[in-house]
């Protein structure tokens, strides 16, 4: 290892690779813990699964009957290797009420949800990034003053709330947008995805701004930066070459640490919103007590999170040889 | 040179590289932990002495006041039962409170707990508690409460129980990563060393240098706790009606908001102040005990 990184001249491909193969191990046994809550998630069920697929006034006789086709009579070690061997094969089981494979929910509606996280990273750092540079910049005046104040005072906003005031004003009262459901076509689906996406971009806008303000002060601070200034380099060659490059790390591990809250939050922007994404379908499946869609939605938001923390390791290695370790 | 004069010189020096920054004269932390406790306890004083403040009951029904705009006999307005809002954003109070302190409570004691042992004895209990730390962290947290609390039934004890299941794991690796560097320091060496018992070493000497840290973060995780709350209420499956919780009241105004805008407007202001009451505390004692030089 030691003698890779002194060299410093391996390829980017055989450092992702190696990264890649580190992370993939590291991450069987949280996988394997992953598909255990789940499993074990179903068995919470009051009065079990089977109670609740057949109903209050199930008979003994019906019940066993369907334990049995259900395969929930065998011991419970048994149920959890077949449960993973079900996944191994990518079936992550089928609705109750009407039949449809967890899969084909997922692959019709996981876009939704990346689409409306995507759209809202990409508002909160357009926001984010020139009000925490702005703010590192003027560290202590009043401009730094107005923006910490602000970020704070929106630390608790729920997001539904403010989710029905943009409807309310800018999508109902000035008709600006969208206030629901989903478009067609690339700029119909951008139309109606931007006031969820605005909703979770402004939750999310305060972590933005209080990290990378603190990641662009201590940058500010730094040798090279005094270097670079020193040596008569315009500020804003200054601020783009050697200030925001380098924040741009700060910024991946950024939304790679905030994937869970983000994801969490898309649950409820979508609700408010009628979006059709994994989370509205999460939602209706409980209502609905259709609980292996429940099961396998849950399964898939962590896998989700687990192959982001990989991807979020494999750009954070490619932008910086020092983390590929 | 003096060594007054030299610091003197020092200190001029760097006021003189300052004043290109145009530093303002910032509102001391002190001030704002002030404003920020003044705010909860006003807050605190609104809901548990409601009956004082509330003309009527929260679940109280008038059918001649139905979606009343705000008016002096109505402050927050009425809802489509003809129920003051003012009233029940006030006891709607008294449950995110108590959500807020029963999630955060279980959560802190059960978290430092295993976070202390696991740091303490490491070897295999500790590697088990990473390992489910790491799994809980694999989750959206909301999702899986969502899930859990979905599958048990709707309401409070289910949200209650779910929130037990994982939210230790965030205390547990704060805790854990503290105790790690504490167990190390010189007078935690000379404590263990002195051949105090292992619980009086922990007591006295480990928890009262990890307890700001821990309170600090809970005091922004008691804001993310009522939102949680009130976000699992919003989407029905929480507080149940006809009981007032600042979420499901917001669900409830949802379908009138373009026309009564006062039936979702207050109780969701009501958990943005209390956010703010909660923000203003936990960065002013940041500011102070970084200020002070140490935990």
């Amino acid at each position: 290892m030691a003698a890779v990184t002194v060299s410093g001249s391996t390829s980017l491909g055989r450092r992702l690779g190696r990264v890649l193969r580190r992370r993939l191990l590291q991450v069987i046994p949280t996988l394997a813990g992953v598909s255990l809550v789940t499993f074990v998630l179903v068995r919470l069920l009051p009065g079990g699964p089977v109670q609740t697929l057949v109903g209050v006034r199930a008979t003994p006789a019906s019940i066993a009957a369907v334990s049995r086709q259900l395969g929930l009579s065998r011991p419970l070690i048994d149920q959890y290797i077949s449960y993973l061997s079900q996944l191994g094969h990518g079936n992550l089981g089928y609705s109750f009420l009407t039949g449809t494979s967890v899969t084909s929910i997922v692959a019709t509606h996981l876009v939704v949800t990346l689409e409306l996280i995507a759209l809202a990273v990409i508002l909160a750092l357009l926001a984010g990034i020139p009000l925490a540079t702005l703010a590192a910049y003027r560290r202590s005046g009043w401009e730094d003053q107005v923006v910490r104040a602000t970020t704070v005072a929106t630390l608790g906003v729920p997001s539904f709330w403010l989710g029905i005031l943009l409807i309310t004003y800018l999508g109902l009262r000035l008709n600006w947008f969208p206030s629901g459901g989903n478009g067609s076509g690339f700029f119909g689906g951008l139309d109606h995805l931007f006031l969820p996406a605005l909703t979770l971009a402004l939750t999310f806008l305060a972590v933005v701004v209080r990290s990378l303000r603190a990641s662009v002060s201590d940058i500010l601070r730094t040798d090279h930066v005094d270097a670079a200034r020193l040596k008569g380099i315009s500020r804003l060659r200054v601020l783009s070459r050697h200030i925001l490059r380098v924040a741009s790390l700060p910024v991946v591990a950024l939304v790679g640490l905030n994937m869970s809250y983000l994801l969490g939050t898309s649950v409820i922007v979508e609700n408010v919103f009628a979006l059709p994404g994994m989370g509205q379908q999460l939602v209706s499946a409980i209502l609905q007590r259709d609980f292996l869609v429940v099961q396998g939605i849950t399964l898939v938001f962590g896998l989700i999170v687990i192959l982001i923390s990989i991807a979020v390791d494999l750009v954070q290695a490619a932008l910086d040889p020092r983390s590929a370790g | 040179m003096t060594a007054t004069g030299a610091s003197g010189n020092v200190a001029r020096t760097r006021l003189l590289t300052l004043s290109r920054a145009r530093p303002v004269r910032r509102v001391g932390p002190n001030v704002v932990l002030v404003i920020g406790l003044a705010l909860l306890a006003l807050m605190l004083i609104a809901c548990f002495g409601a009956p004082l403040f509330a003309h009527y009951g929260p679940t109280q029904l008038d059918q001649v006041a139905v979606l009343q705009p705000p008016s002096s006999r109505h402050w927050f307005g009425t809802d489509q039962y003809g129920r003051d809002v003012f009233s029940r954003t006030l006891y709607a109070g008294r449950v995110d409170f108590l959500i807020g302190t029963v999630l955060v409570g279980v959560a802190l004691v059960v978290g430092t707990s295993i976070g202390v042992i696991s740091a303490w004895r490491g070897g295999l209990i500790d590697g088990l508690v990473q390992r489910l730390v790491d799994i809980g962290f694999a989750f959206p947290f909301l999702v899986l409460v969502i899930s859990i609390v979905g599958l048990r039934g709707p309401g409070l004890s289910s949200l209650f129980l779910a929130v037990s299941f994982v939210a230790w794991i965030f205390y547990a690796r704060l805790v854990r990563s503290e105790v790690i560097v504490l167990k190390s320091a010189n007078y935690m060496l000379a404590a263990r060393t002195s051949g105090f018992s292992a619980a009086r070493v922990l007591i006295r000497h480990l928890l009262p240098n990890v307890v700001n840290q821990v309170l600090l973060y809970a005091t922004s995780d008691f804001v993310y706790a009522v939102l949680l709350g009130a976000s699992v209420s919003y989407l029905g499956l929480g507080v149940q009606p006809p009981t007032p919780e600042w979420g499901a009241m917001v669900q409830e105004g949802q379908n009138f908001v373009i026309t009564q805008w006062w039936i979702a407007f207050f109780p969701g202001l009501a958990i943005v102040i209390m956010g703010l009451a909660f923000a203003m505390i936990g960065d002013s004692l940041a500011d102070k005990w970084r200020s002070s030089g140490g935990r």
